[in-house]
């Protein structure tokens, strides 16, 4: 490896990494909180003028309509950054700027494609300035092609790449979950990795990188073999409701209680018969109808009135342990509250990690979902706006008390 | 194999003992350049004819997913095939796999028992619920996955049970985590010598983007429901998903100033087309689509559905480009394939989509669009560790290749 300080003794998973950090909004903030989280500095450029947005959408109670530091959506995927405010328009802006460029080992930034160039602040520019830089763009279509510039969200991903088109009951229109995005939280993983990636290849070549992330791309990697299936077919994205074709049942039964529901998944002949001995009708376990899996796809209405026959009467987290102990895939359709207050697997794992953040009463917050067995995760809460101006002026640029002070009452930090 | 510009990871070995859950982390290390050996039984494994399925019968779920890597066969299940996963894993960078946890402790070849033998290795197990813990050897796909992680109680239709999102997306998010926490951890090991376990939770992972129903709890003991075609922002269930008169469209009304301009572009399309205009008259700069009323957002939801309805597909995409209106039209399977956005980016390989991210210097497509034929490459593997082409017959004819 080139890089000797890389050899430090790292405490942290990313000991050392540092991040400028210029990503808005949910999918660049997951990006860098991949980093925060495991040790690396992260720098959120922030200002009054143009806040994240996930510092004003409120969202639940204890939040309020102008306080950009008490929306806890926000301090959940901001975790363990720091927030340095700046008025990018002031004159003074970019010798700071340049000098955090200088400090860091990447910049990260998913405005619309061509804000950063109109900023002063492209590629091409900062790899001038340092040529190892290694520097995220991530957008939902990408930064070249005819469509670079559409803006974009989410369900825009969700819409393009057929996922929308495919989830959903087939005799109905389609459907997305009500409050849980994808592409928004799948992206950022796959920049983590490139920008993790691309910081190995820097200590093998000396060479920086460029990555252009599109969501729509990486959506398609998912959603491509079954436009592959359905294109040679002539026909559009299919919705199957909660059916498969290689197993039955395959559906999501009621369940004593009000919304309670239990998925079940029956992918052999054995679990089949499993099944029926739980359900206590060891006979429907030789009825002609259900013996083999053809069978049960072609009575699948009947095979399924069947089961929740039985799931009707039972309590959907009992019955998952009934029939997982039998061999069975089943699970309860947990809500929100099983999943915070109930789930001891969620639990075990340390999935909410309790964090303070006054004025909010302290809250659970997402810890990164895997597990480092020599590095575990350490989370910090998220910062105020502009909360760390000062000690990243100070501490990461060496900068003397009197010139922030200067800078300061000039108007450059807000 | 290589493409001239090289990968971030050229020169990492990446040992693939992926089950369906795990194939597309080892996808995304070999778009990045590095050297994916996937390893199957003799004969191949049973998934490689999960649905869909070409004419002939082969999976394109399964090639797709797998395009890129290398593969051999190798039975884990005997001894001499173990002993010889050992000597792979020795020189392995990175290991991915998804059995049931204690499946490979039961071999011997879990990590307690790789690590010896190469310090160095990083190894990912990506499993449904995780290494440890009361639900960790249940069984599940993606259906039960999902409703564990609290996505499905999201989605569908009120009158009906909650229904699955497309395809297995969960297990593709828990790939892209995973792919990440593997590079991570093998940054770690390139600066301290020191591999280590990455565990995955696939439900863990889906339970990632569950964040405002979860934080609607904690706060407000509040149960986000499903609402069909409506999101949920705050208390108020907005519309996002809009029927078109040959097809679905999504628009997603934003707040402030992020949405402000479009939704001045929905007003005045009102006006233009004739129809009652409930939006007439708002501060958008200034309007939160959590404060206002749900009587208020339902009146707008109404005069969109009429107007967007009106419109074909072909014609909404020119309107909304007109207008500057963030209306987005959900593609068909053949407009996927064909888009003129994923053709400038160069974005397939035959059938197979080959990159997850663009880059420059490194280039970071798939050296090799085509997945593995079983044991295809078993001869350049196995001749790497020194077994002759004499003593690859025998162990073949053995059952252990």
């Amino acid at each position: 490896l080139k890089r000797k300080e890389w050899c430090d003794v790292a405490k942290e998973l990313l000991d050392g990494v540092k991040i400028l950090d210029f990503t808005w909004a949910i999918a660049g903030s997951m990006t860098t909180k991949q980093f925060a989280d495991h040790g690396a500095a992260v720098v959120r450029i922030e200002s009054r003028t143009r806040p994240d947005l996930t510092r004003f959408e409120r969202l639940s109670s204890g939040s309020s309509e102008n306080n950009p530091d008490d929306k806890p959506w926000f301090c959940d995927i901001n975790s363990s950054k720091y927030s340095l405010t700046i008025n990018l328009k002031h004159p003074g802006a970019r010798r700071v700027i340049m000098r955090l460029v200088d400090w860091c080992d990447i910049v990260a930034e998913n405005f619309t494609p061509g804000t950063m160039k109109k900023l002063g602040y492209d590629y091409e520019t900062l790899k001038a300035h340092k040529p190892d830089l290694i520097m995220l763009s991530s957008s939902v279509f990408g930064q070249t092609g005819p469509f670079a510039e559409t803006w974009g969200i989410d369900g825009t991903g969700n819409a393009l790449s057929g996922r929308l088109s495919a989830s959903g009951w087939p005799d109905r229109a389609p459907t997305l979950p009500s409050a849980s995005i994808l592409g928004d939280i799948v992206q950022p993983y796959v920049n983590a990795a490139a920008l993790t990636a691309a910081l190995i290849a820097r200590a093998r070549t000396g060479h920086g990188q460029y990555i252009d992330s599109s969501m729509f791309e990486i959506l398609v990697q998912h959603t491509a073999p079954a436009a592959i299936e359905q294109a040679a077919k002539g026909a559009d994205f299919a919705r199957h409701g909660n059916r498969v074709a290689w197993a039955a049942p395959h559906g999501v039964f009621p369940c004593a209680g009000d919304e309670r529901w239990l998925a079940i998944e029956v992918t052999s002949d054995d679990e089949w018969r499993a099944l029926c001995a739980e359900m206590g009708r060891a006979s429907l376990a030789a009825d002609p109808r259900f013996i083999t899996l053809a069978q049960r796809k072609a009575n699948e209405d009947a095979l399924e009135r069947e089961v929740a026959a039985w799931t009707h009467t039972q309590d959907p987290h009992h019955a998952m342990l009934k029939l997982q102990t039998a061999g069975v895939a089943a699970g309860a359709v947990q809500t929100a509250a099983d999943i915070v207050d109930r789930d001891p697997q969620i639990g075990q794992r340390g999935a909410l990690v309790t964090l303070p953040h006054p004025p909010l009463e302290p809250f659970g917050h997402q810890a990164p979902p895997y597990k480092f067995s020599r590095t575990p995760h350490t989370m910090r809460t998220a910062p105020n706006l502009g909360e760390h101006t000062r000690m990243v002026c100070r501490e990461f640029l060496g900068m003397p008390e009197n010139e922030i002070d200067t800078l300061m009452a000039d108007g450059l930090f807000v | 194999m290589g493409t001239s510009a090289g990968g971030f990871l050229d020169g990492t070995r990446v040992l693939d003992l992926s089950t369906a859950h795990a194939y597309t982390a080892g996808k995304i290390l070999a778009s990045f350049g590095a050297d994916v050996v996937k390893v199957e039984p003799p004969g191949g494994e049973r998934a490689r004819t999960t649905p869909p399925c070409r004419d002939d019968g082969d999976s394109i779920y399964w090639s797709h997913h797998n395009a890129g890597k290398r593969g051999i066969t190798l039975n884990l299940e005997r001894a001499d095939g173990a002993a010889l996963l050992k000597r792979l894993a020795a020189e392995a960078d990175i290991l991915v796999e998804s059995f049931t946890p204690g499946t490979l402790a039961g071999l011997g070849l879990d990590y307690t028992a790789l690590a010896p033998v190469n310090p160095r290795l990083v190894f990912v197990s990506i499993t449904p619920f995780g290494q440890e813990g009361p639900y960790s050897r249940f069984k599940a796909g993606e259906l039960v996955i999902s409703a564990m992680s609290g996505i499905l109680t999201l989605t569908g239709d009120t009158d009906r049970a909650p229904v699955k999102e497309a395809l297995d997306a969960h297990i593709f998010h828990a790939n892209c985590a995973a792919a990440n926490a593997a590079i991570m951890a093998y940054h770690h090991a390139l600066r301290t010598g020191e591999g280590q376990h990455v565990d995955v939770s696939i439900q863990e992972v889906g339970a990632s983007r569950n964040t405002k129903s979860i934080i609607g709890w904690q706060f407000d003991r509040r149960v986000t429901a499903r609402t069909g075609n409506r999101q949920v922002v705050g208390q108020i269930f907005g519309r996002w998903i809009w029927g078109l008169r040959d097809g679905v469209a999504f628009f997603n009304l934003m707040s402030g100033k992020v949405g402000a301009p479009s939704n001045r572009a929905l007003s005045a399309w009102l006006d233009e087309a004739g129809l009652v205009n409930p939006m007439q008259g708002i501060d958008w700069e200034n309007m939160s689509r959590a404060a206002i009323t749900q009587t208020q957002r339902d009146t707008w939801d109404e005069a969109i559905a009429t107007l967007f309805g009106r419109y074909g597909r072909d014609e909404m995409r020119a309107e909304a480009t007109r207008r500057g209106l963030n209306v987005c039209v959900a593609n068909t399977a053949a407009e996927v394939l064909a888009h003129p956005q994923l053709l400038a980016r160069d974005y397939w390989q035959g059938d197979v989509a080959s990159h997850f991210v663009l880059s420059t210097p490194a280039a970071n497509k798939l050296a090799r669009a085509a997945a593995p034929r079983p044991g295809e490459h078993n001869a350049e593997v196995f001749s790497r560790l020194g077994i002759s082409q004499a003593a690859l017959g025998a162990l073949e004819a053995q059952g252990v290749v």
